[in-house]
């Protein structure tokens, strides 16, 4: 759903096939107001922008023909494997189409059948277990992320194939969504080259104890990095100067030997030492002061913001991230930092509010297959469309 | 499958980054069967190969796991890019590339004559990318620093504490399909107009799109959206959490539609057969109880053979996987981990994309040796002879 999304916000024409009844991702919490109905789903309205809807029943005879015949019009054709769509489009494949098809887990491992839910996605990829440290159990984003992880990484593949105008040719794409998650996780250095191929380990996992990278301060939380390794030396040098110059640690403090610190945790002494003296550092000063100190002296330091501090970041507005956004119920737009990269002439992001359930069926069905007024009313008084 | 099969075969990317966020989005180009071509130098190490796991735990930079992983498939020219000849190498590269990337601290591809029109001197239609945290005002910065500019970290911990974030450097994960879809669109414009492209994506920026129904909630709701308890990973499920198992491990179990809940329930027993738990309005009632049933049980077992069995009912669950876990699970080893030969005489796992094309799994290479490509890459790209070569070695251009 996202893949398309950013296929449309790139300017392509997107037409999202629901069963009668709309779309299961229209039920996902959380509502616009916190009051439930089909069109404020606050996720469902941010990756359905500007797509046209268009109902039908694939249990029905009808609908399947009505379905396969879609399918052989459009340039591209997304689906998850494991749905009553996807039976229909694996049996009778669009000829003419590329094929972006979804599976949960790998489709020829041992987890092929496991059936899924968000949570239960998450915690397959890795990401969980790595966040949250200290505290001890995983932690888990409060917004969904498969169907970001998941969309994004389809829409590379999917727009690899688009690359030559008007030569589309009917390949297929088979996307593992636990492996498009995994990709975050093993944004740490984590490759395991040593661990040994078999059943999983019967001993707990290790989990490192992590050094904390926020901090208190007057007007929030600040984020102050410590890393230490050979290419690092020169931010933990900074940091130092920094701490030294404030009065907070001895003047000889940047010539400490950062590297010998490498691996180490806030069991350390000298590690919890650093801690201390950040933690005194920032606590009286705001985001703003400790990140213009970072920038100045040359360590990782920035605001955490939450997401009021985002909408109302004079920075992001000034780099064009924001885009006119329609209301997810129609109406008024509002200006959203939904832009996610300036491009030569080209503006991506679509901004019309999501469709209403079939709210472009009759049109669809009878300009892509022609069907008239009276073939419509007749699957309309079945409840195929 | 050979690379000629792959979509974007004969796509040629000049590669000026380092660390994560540039070599992940060309390792992505790289997979989907471009050529990429990426400038090092030995005096200016991408630091990635200086950062483990090291191949049999001895550091060296050709050793570096990370690096291979983040960088399998390319081809490696070393050159001092600060030396005033270094445009004897870069330039036929510039006029060879079709897309060149570069991730330099804000700035700094200006001073090296390789920031947009630098660069588009050399190849009037070439598309250009540049990438930061959050652009020239931020500086430069590593992807824990666009985790917390675009919101993601305040999202992760408990209310009323430190903020914990996402794993790591977050952004640097997520921006990668940003910049990497950005390119395609300017492929596909250039080959529709036969002009070139200015690409400038921030990692912040990126970031917040993984963020969207928070980013509604806030322009529509006017709320402000919150951490959660870490015990509440979502309150519209029930039973829906990470539950301990014998051995420490955790398991994610998700049983809140009726079926799910029956099937759990069958196999839990005990308290979890209590009426009140029959409806989901009951269970959201009783979370705490109903939590509380499940981890006695799942404390009684250990995490993968309960996940064999609760998937064998029909209930969503996974182990929380470790790193140590996902590098043994046997779904990852069907293709996800593939471990590549090694010159060192190693072998090391790296991961293969989430995708397969027409059925086949990307081909698996190993990450280059710094400037194993050099003198390769100066013949027949930029077509110097080797007299030509050995000068630019002796006077330093080639590290």
């Amino acid at each position: 759903m996202y893949a398309a999304q950013l296929l449309a916000d790139f300017g392509a024409d997107v037409v999202v096939v629901e069963p009668p009844s709309g779309s299961s991702a229209r039920r996902i919490p959380p509502f616009l107001d916190d009051v439930p109905g089909p069109d404020r789903g606050l996720l469902w309205a941010s990756v359905n922008r500007g797509k046209r809807s268009c109902t039908l029943d694939p249990a029905t005879p009808d609908g399947r023909v009505l379905l396969t015949g879609l399918a052989a019009r459009f340039d591209v054709v997304l689906y998850d494997r494991v749905s009553p769509f996807g039976n229909v489009l694996e049996a009778a494949p669009p000829a003419s189409a590329l094929c972006c098809v979804f599976h949960p887990f790998d489709p020829d491992g041992p987890k092929a059948d496991y059936v899924t839910t968000e949570l239960v996605l998450a915690a397959a990829s890795g990401a969980p277990a790595l966040a949250g440290r200290p505290i001890d159990r995983p932690l888990f984003f409060p917004t969904p992320q498969s169907p970001f992880e998941i969309g994004s990484d389809a829409a590379v593949a999917v727009m690899s194939a688009l690359v030559e105008p008007g030569a589309v040719r009917p390949d297929r794409i088979d996307i593992n969504q636990r492996g498009a998650m995994l990709a975050g996780a093993f944004s740490e250095p984590l490759v395991v080259g040593a661990a040994p191929a078999g059943a999983l380990p019967s001993e707990p996992s290790p989990r490192r104890p992590g050094l904390p990278n926020t901090y208190r301060c007057s007007d929030g939380y600040v984020q102050v990095s410590l890393v230490f390794g050979t290419s690092f030396d020169p931010k933990m040098t900074a940091l130092a100067t920094w701490l030294a110059d404030l009065g907070v640690a001895p003047v000889d403090y940047p010539g400490t030997p950062w590297a010998s610190m490498a691996g180490c945790g806030p069991e350390d002494e000298r590690v919890a030492q650093m801690i201390d003296w950040v933690t005194a550092a920032v606590a009286a000063r705001t985001r703003a002061e400790v990140t213009a100190a970072g920038a100045h002296y040359g360590f990782f330091a920035a605001p955490v913001h939450d997401m009021a501090d985002v909408m109302a970041s004079e920075r992001f507005h000034r780099r064009g991230a924001f885009a006119p956004v329609e209301h997810p119920l129609g109406g008024s737009t509002t200006e959203l930092p939904l832009s996610f990269a300036r491009i030569t002439e080209v503006v991506p992001v679509a901004g019309s509010r999501p469709p209403r359930i079939g709210e472009h069926t009759t049109g669809v069905l009878s300009s892509l297959l022609g069907l008239d007024h009276h073939q419509l009313s007749a699957l309309y008084a079945q409840e195929v469309i | 499958m050979i690379d000629s099969q792959l979509p974007l075969s004969g796509v040629r990317i000049l590669d000026l980054t380092w660390v994560m966020v540039g070599p992940t989005t060309t390792r992505y180009l790289a997979d989907l069967g471009a050529t990429v071509i990426k400038v090092e130098s030995a005096g200016r190490l991408d630091p990635v190969r200086t950062l483990g796991p090291f191949l049999d735990d001895e550091a060296g930079i050709n050793r570096s796991v990370s690096y291979h992983n983040f960088n399998a498939g390319k081809r490696s020219v070393a050159v001092d890019l600060k030396h005033p000849d270094a445009g004897s190498v870069l330039h036929p590269l510039i006029r060879w590339a079709d897309v060149v990337v570069e991730s330099f601290a804000p700035g700094v591809a200006g001073r090296l004559g390789l920031d947009e029109p630098g660069v588009r001197a050399v190849r009037h239609d070439v598309i250009m990318v540049s990438t930061s945290i959050g652009g020239v005002e931020w500086g430069g910065g590593v992807g824990t620093m666009g985790a917390a500019i675009c919101g993601a970290t305040h999202l992760m911990g408990e209310p009323d504490s430190a903020p914990l974030g996402p794993f790591g450097p977050w952004t640097d994960e997520v921006a990668p399909r940003y910049i990497a879809i950005s390119i395609l669109a300017a492929l596909r414009r250039r080959a529709a107009t036969g002009r070139g492209s200015y690409i400038d994506v921030s990692q912040a920026e990126a970031g917040i799109q993984f963020l969207l129904p928070a980013v509604y909630q806030q322009a529509f709701d006017g709320v402000t959206p919150m951490p959660r308890p870490a015990d509440l990973p979502d309150p519209w499920r029930c039973p829906a959490n990470a539950y301990e198992c014998a051995e420490g491990r955790w398991i994610a179990i998700d049983g809140s539609s009726d079926k799910s809940f029956e099937s759990l329930r069958a196999m839990v027993g005990g308290d979890l057969l209590d009426e009140r738990y029959t409806t989901l309005l009951g269970r959201l009632a009783c979370r705490g109880e109903v939590d509380l049933a499940i981890s006695n049980w799942t404390r009684e077992w250990g995490a993968a053979e309960l996940e064999r069995q609760l998937q064998a009912h029909g209930v969503p669950a996974h182990v929380a996987s470790s790193t140590t876990d996902l590098g043994v699970d046997d779904d990852l080893r069907v293709s996800m981990l593939t471990s590549i030969d090694l010159p060192e005489g190693r072998a090391c796992d790296v991961v293969r994309r989430s995708f397969r094309w027409n059925g086949q799994l990307d081909p698996v290479r190993r990450g280059p040796r710094l400037g194993e490509h050099t003198d390769e890459v100066l013949r027949d790209v930029c077509g110097l002879d080797d007299v030509e070569i050995a000068r630019l070695r002796e006077a330093r251009v080639l590290t």
